[in-house]
């Protein structure tokens, strides 16, 4: 079932993607997070104070340092499941709704 | 002809179960939106014998009809760059001869997931996104492999008598 040719076409994927992620992995502390809606920049909000922003579908909260989504009306739910995000280049996409945060 | 048109629906009707199952659980503590892509042993299993026309077919298909019943439509793009370009990617290694079903579908994981997340990186202008490349990487190869195993036994198994 498995050939040789497998086993290293495997391995060489998984070495890539670590080595990839030593490279990409954010490190460095944001200062605020970016809501975009359709790419159109609607907010941007200091992570240091706490706050709450209402959008149409969806409801981002910010505590903690930390920017997370706390509801949404779209199907499938993979913002709200979302781990919060508070490192320089992180984001949070619910896609049915066109809403980004990004921490900057 | 109709013989093979009845066995690609039955393959597209079996991938749609597949994605209906996979959209029951969530595999999201991984990365947003990993699934195990079950629902490609289907197109696989026709890859496998040869029929690269008709797994673009069921795969175009079954995404299509996947992303109305279970998504939301602007999904689609993701759906339908991810499965097309694995498939692509996945047709041109099976042409080496070099591979089996498992890593036919590990490179194909990988692909598939790669190309989402750059569809993801042009529609929506977030660089960020890149983060999830490596570990989406590895969620692909690992799930491709569990497809590519499940695909091995199904060429096995089913038998078709065109």
């Amino acid at each position: 079932m498995i050939k040789k040719a497998d086993i290293i076409l495997i391995a060489a994927i998984i070495c890539i993607s670590i080595a990839l992620f030593f490279l990409l992995v954010p490190t460095n502390s944001g200062n605020e997070a970016v809501i975009r809606v359709d790419n159109k920049e609607l907010y941007r909000l200091p992570l240091d104070r706490d706050c709450e922003i209402k959008l149409s579908g969806n409801t981002v909260v910010i505590k903690d340092g930390c920017a997370f989504m706390e509801s949404a009306d779209c199907p499938d739910k993979i913002c709200v499941n979302h781990i919060e995000i508070s490192k320089k280049g992180q984001s949070i996409i619910c896609l049915p709704n066109g809403v980004i945060v990004e921490v900057e | 002809m109709a013989k093979k048109l009845t066995f690609y629906a039955m393959l597209a009707a079996l991938a749609l179960i597949f994605s209906y199952v996979e959209s029951l659980f969530s595999l999201n503590f991984i990365a947003p939106g990993v699934k195990l892509g079950l629902a490609n042993c289907a197109a696989m299993l026709l890859l496998i014998r040869g029929d690269i026309k008709g797994a673009f077919l069921v795969n175009t298909v079954r995404i299509l009809l996947s992303t109305l019943l279970f998504s939301a439509p602007t999904t689609l793009l993701f759906s339908l760059g991810g499965g097309l370009i694995s498939l692509l990617g996945m047709w041109i290694l099976s042409k080496t001869r070099l591979f089996s079903a498992v890593g036919l579908c590990a490179a194909g994981g990988a692909l598939h997931n790669a190309a989402q997340i750059i569809v993801a990186l042009w529609f929506t202008g977030t660089p960020g996104l890149i983060y999830y490349l490596p570990i989406l990487l590895i969620a692909g190869t690992v799930c491709g492999v569990l497809t590519g195993i499940v695909s091995f036994y199904m060429n096995k198994y089913i038998k078709t008598a065109f």
